[in-house]
């Protein structure tokens, strides 16, 4: 893998050194925030108030609220208006990774699937059907929002996992099936030729060949797919309700926002952030590689 | 130049898989252990920590209709007393409640989108209701009507509700939502600051409120003569109540915009006059949170300020408060022109929120039995013990609990002056036309008139004509 | 001789016989995925269109119709609010688009180089489009926070300003508060996509260019960008598209107030707020249209070729 070097050309002492200041720059610009909101969820309102308008140093610091929302069964009361003993963050959580897990799974699947013929087979109105998954992605979410509703309502799955699940598949699988095609035409045709020549079926030849050849396209995709529904917010607020909740819709309608808790309701964003942080950090070389080598190629 | 690359199964190896599988597991074996080990922080019982051990003394029997598994309950915020009460109605009846817990905006879009999805039935049996909702949802068929089952009840009387609060449930002679606590608001002073600067009582107009916060205004010390929340529907609060005192309302009895008046350019000018001297707190123009005010007086950045009626707890509990002892309330302010108006003007400036029944509900009786749970003595006495809600049953208002908080014995005061059942109907919403959009107009263009980027004249002139234009329309 | 000519159309029977056999598995493995992408996005785009032209009311039914021609059209271009936020809308775009753009090569050319701390650098550009728009968007109003926030303490204690400004309140601030915090979110994920490309060009190139006497100037423009140029152009439809579409960022920091309403949100407004369902159709038909048409002018003026 060729790395271009000096593609700027600053050398010497002082060009490293701003080059230096620059990554710091930027790192600090897009860590401070986050650590900012961290700082708001381990101390006590009255000090987050003193710290963020005075620059006091806070004197103390605990972790009440991760408490209260991690460890729901040791009941405590933080402050007032803020309780320990609900579990309602946990369920979200958990709700929300099953979504998420579901959806990467499913549009991982309708996208393949799609986009292997579309790369590799030359069947009638195939230029149509690349144009119509481009065409559909610009959609506006809102224009299909009560459409979706009244359909999902008919079938009585409101507020349940397919009926939330269903629908963000199907949003994001034509993103998913564009990005393979380039993956798919990016694998060596006589692997496949070879194979056919050999007897194997065109599904055996997909299923053995081609895709182990596609993997990281694979897993880049489904991590695109389970970071876009985890933060998905739009279609949460309508499609779900008591039984399915995302974690997006609990943070962005904080209970308790009427009381304005900042430190409860950051606590909350936080412990939302995690998992898909978590996911895209330890899988960022897979991601980017995915994301790019698809964009490259379509 | 075609690039080729051979991506290989390779480059995801086992290892890789199993990296992030352990990184995994080794997450939760800490955090767990964490958990487990982990000492409950000192339980703090304070005033709101009282649990009531008052008992319904009137039964409540179990409806005729069929008992359903559970029963979809959509409410707004203040969990905790959704959860108190359906566990209640979980043990009384044997009938799961499934809640669902937004803000108040977004229940007024489920609630939109469930109306408009045109199924057989409805997705809640017990919707969310509050004074905007009733001409919107009542109007469109969406609510089911509440009197009869009002009358046949043993838990509720009309005249045990307080009435300014039940006069947004009513529309075209029905009753179609019954309010289950009070979101209220007091002015509130700091003793402290007043008393240095000289003054012996808290100001009781209008007026004397821009002359006392101009005074108090101490920015070296990063205090703030008042604050509020002017923001989306809460704004529309302050705004009919200031209309109101200036001897004007918002709309005619035929449902015709008013507010464009003498009346409304005085009150509008009270907002600006306010804002452009200084005094006030800077995100009280902007968020949707009635807790601000509470927060920025418990943080002791305000000397004046409405606060809503939970500032009771609040401001006793260290964590949240540094003014523990230094602040009082005083009745609502009227305008200083209209003497004689003092009692009308300090109406109670609040809403009730509370619940409808929906009328394509396949459980309609068991979902008002939920709506009478809410109104039991037990659960309008806990609104007041442990979230600092102001009851609607006016036998709890007396009792010794509720009589401990300042805050409602001013409401007392307020509300005595009151008959049961009537309200200023220009304040109410259920009459008029284009529901939510005169709410948002109101925040919009009067917000541009009190930073100075328009007129006050303008901005009501414009309102009127967005209002008139809706009504068209509608 | 005889038999060859006899064995051609056989031959092309065979072909079509085979071709039509892949066309079938092609169909099979297409059906799952357009089947539901045209169930349920494409049939209710085409309710959509529909019901522009009709006069929707609210009831017991749900939603009911009553034909009404070109109304809502011509309510659309005669609306007075829709001239600043399509204006507004466009701005936002553009310094959307435009900053993450510069921001985001920028980025990816310093990282292009070797140091250490590199992949910890890369490491960090993954998150904020790791974090969840609603949490940024908490986040950056905490920030912003004309009363508390620290922003306006540092700039207060540093002496640059006398009293707080109004960042998400005051119409002047409000909608560039809101790109700013929407730019965080995108830029990061733009120069880790430029670096991706940048690191797919031979060094190769560079040397024969610096070999011909080329300065860094010339060899960036003349080496760098061609070789990244497809993926500039993609990323920046994507862009456009994805910043036209905001919604989630504008609900949670200012909910359209203060000036910050943008044609998307619009939509939001008339369809949930307002409730006409037919007028915020018509705004969302019109979005769509004006995407689609940009996005073929785009493609017709910046084709993306093979290298």
């Amino acid at each position: 893998m060729a790395r271009t070097r000096s593609t700027v050309g600053l050398k010497g002492r002082t060009g490293r050194a701003l080059f230096y200041l620059i990554v710091l720059v930027v790192v600090l610009y897009i860590l401070a925030p986050v650590a900012w909101m961290f700082l708001s969820t381990i101390v006590y309102e009255t000090d987050f108030v003193r710290m963020s308008s005075n620059l006091e140093v806070p004197k103390s610091v605990n972790f009440d609220y991760y408490q209260a929302l991690l460890f729901p069964w040791l009941p405590t009361k933080v402050e007032y208006g803020v309780w320990g003993g609900s579990w309602f963050l946990l369920d979200s959580v958990a709700d929300t990774t099953i979504v998420a897990v579901a959806t990467a799974a499913l549009t991982l699947v309708l996208g393949s699937l799609a986009a292997y013929p579309l790369a590799r087979i030359r069947f009638p109105k195939r230029y149509g059907v690349l144009t119509f998954l481009v065409v559909v992605q610009m959609i506006p979410g809102l224009a299909i929002l009560i459409p979706t509703f009244i359909i999902m309502r008919t079938l009585n799955l409101i507020d349940t996992f397919p009926g939330y699940i269903l629908p963000l598949a199907t949003f994001f699988a034509p993103f998913v099936a564009w990005m393979m095609v380039g993956f798919f035409q990016s694998t060596p045709v006589e692997l496949e030729d070879q194979a056919l020549v050999d007897g194997c079926s065109r599904w055996g030849t997909l299923v053995r060949i081609v895709l182990p050849l596609v993997a990281p396209g694979l897993v880049a995709s489904a991590v695109w797919a389970f970071l876009s529904s985890w933060g998905e917010f739009m279609f949460a607020i309508v499609l779900t309700g008591s039984q399915v909740t995302p974690v997006s819709v609990v943070v962005a309608l904080a209970v308790g926002e009427v009381q304005a808790r900042w430190g409860w309701m950051c606590a909350q964003a936080i412990i939302a952030l995690l998992p898909p942080v978590v996911l895209a950090v330890l899988l960022q070389k897979y991601l980017v590689k995915g994301l790019t080598a698809g964009a490259i190629k379509g | 130049m075609r690039e080729k690359k051979l991506t290989t199964s390779k480059e995801v190896t086992r290892r890789d898989y199993l990296k992030t599988v352990g990184v995994g597991v080794a997450g939760l074996v800490v955090g767990a252990a964490a958990g487990y080990l982990a000492k409950p922080t000192e339980v703090i019982t304070g005033p709101g920590g009282v649990t009531t051990t008052v008992t319904e003394t009137v039964t409540t029997g179990a409806p005729a209709a069929k008992k359903p598994e559970f029963i979809n309950v959509l409410t707004e915020d203040f969990e905790p007393l959704s959860s108190f009460v359906a566990s209640k109605f979980k043990q009384r009846y044997g009938v799961d409640v499934r809640l669902t817990v937004t803000e108040f905006t977004p229940c007024h879009e489920k609630e939109v989108a469930d109306m408009v999805s045109g199924a057989a039935t409805s997705l809640y049996d017990v919707a969310c209701w509050a004074d905007p909702f009733t001409r919107t949802f009542a109007r469109r068929g969406y609510y089911e009507p509440l009197d009869d089952y009002i009358a046949k009840s043993e838990v509720i009387r009309l005249d045990n509700m307080q009435g300014p609060w039940m006069g947004p449930a009513k529309y075209q002679g029905k009753i179609w939502g019954l309010p289950f606590h009070c979101l209220d608001m007091q002015l509130t002073y700091r003793k402290d600051l007043l008393a240095k600067a000289g003054y012996d009582r808290p100001p009781a107009t209008y007026q004397e409120i821009l002359e006392y916060a101009k005074k108090l205004h101490d920015p070296a010390a990063g205090v703030y003569g008042y604050t509020g929340d002017w923001y989306d529907d809460n704004f529309w609060y302050n705004f009919r109540r200031r209309i109101f005192a200036a001897g004007g309302r918002m709309f005619n009895p035929d449902g015709s915009p008013a507010f464009n008046s003498d009346a409304g350019e005085r009150a509008l000018q009270w907002f600006k006059d306010m804002w452009q001297a200084g005094v006030v707190f800077p995100e009280t123009l902007r968020t949707y949170s009635g807790g601000v005010n509470n927060k920025v007086t418990a943080a002791g950045k305000a000397a004046l300020s409405f606060c809503w009626s939970w500032a009771n707890m609040t401001f006793e509990d260290p964590k949240l408060s540094v003014i523990q002892g230094k602040y009082g309330f005083a009745l609502n302010p009227y305008d200083e022109d209209d003497p004689d108006k003092k009692k009308s003007c300090a109406a109670p400036v609040s809403e009730g929120v509370g619940g409808a029944i929906t009328a394509k509900s396949q459980n309609k009786e068991w979902a008002f039995k939920f709506i009478e749970e809410y109104l039991t003595y037990e659960s309008q006495l806990y609104n007041v013990t442990n979230l600092g809600l102001t009851p609607v049953r006016r036998d709890v208002f007396s009792d010794p609990e509720t009589k401990k908080w300042p805050i409602f014995d001013l409401d007392r005061q307020q509300l005595d002056n009151y008959p049961t059942d009537s309200y200023p109907e220009p304040h109410s919403l259920s009459p008029v036309g284009v529901d939510f959009e005169i709410i948002r107009w109101n925040s919009e263009y009067f917000h541009k008139a009190i930073l100075g980027n328009i007129s006050v004249k303008e901005a009501l002139s414009t309102v009127e004509q967005l209002v008139i234009d809706a009504q068209k329309k509608a | 001789m005889h038999s060859d000519r006899a064995s051609v159309p056989r031959a092309r029977r065979k072909r079509l016989r085979i071709e039509r056999r892949e066309a079938r598995f092609a169909f099979l493995l297409l059906t799952p995925c357009l089947g539901l992408v045209l169930a349920l996005e494409s049939f209710p785009v085409i309710l959509s269109f529909f019901l522009t032209f009709q006069k929707v009311s609210l009831g017991m039914a749900g939603m009911t119709f009553e034909f009404a021609g070109l109304n809502n059209w011509l309510q659309m271009f005669s609306d007075r609010i829709l001239g600043p936020i399509l204006l507004r809308t466009l701005y936002f775009t553009g310094l959307d688009v435009g900053f993450s753009f510069l921001v985001g090569l920028g980025i990816a050319l310093v990282l292009n180089e070797d140091f250490r701390g590199r992949s910890l650098a890369r490491v960090a550009l993954i998150l904020p489009w790791a974090i969840p728009v609603v949490v940024s968007g908490r986040m950056w109003s905490l920030i912003f926070h004309s009363g508390f926030g620290i922003l306006n303490t540092l700039l207060i204690k540093l002496g640059l300003i006398n009293s707080g400004i109004l960042w998400l309140t005051d119409p002047h601030y409000s909608i560039n508060t809101v790109a700013f915090a929407q730019i965080w979110t995108h830029f990061p994920l733009l120069a880790l996509f430029f670096l991706a490309g940048f690191e797919t060009i031979p060094q190769e190139l560079y040397d024969a260019a610096k070999i011909d006497g080329a300065s860094r100037w010339q060899r960036f423009r003349h080496v760098t960008i061609p070789s990244v140029r497809n993926i500039i152009l993609m990323m920046l439809i994507i862009t456009t598209i994805a910043s036209f579409k905001v919604f989630d960022m504008i609900y949670i920091m200012t909910m359209g107030y203060a000036d910050t309403m943008v044609w998307y949100f619009n939509v939001f407004v008339q369809s949930f707020k307002f409730l006409h369902f037919d007028y915020g159709a018509t705004l969302a038909y019109a979005l769509f249209v004006a995407i689609l048409v940009l996005t073929a002018a785009y493609l017709r003026l910046f084709p993306i070729r093979e290298r």
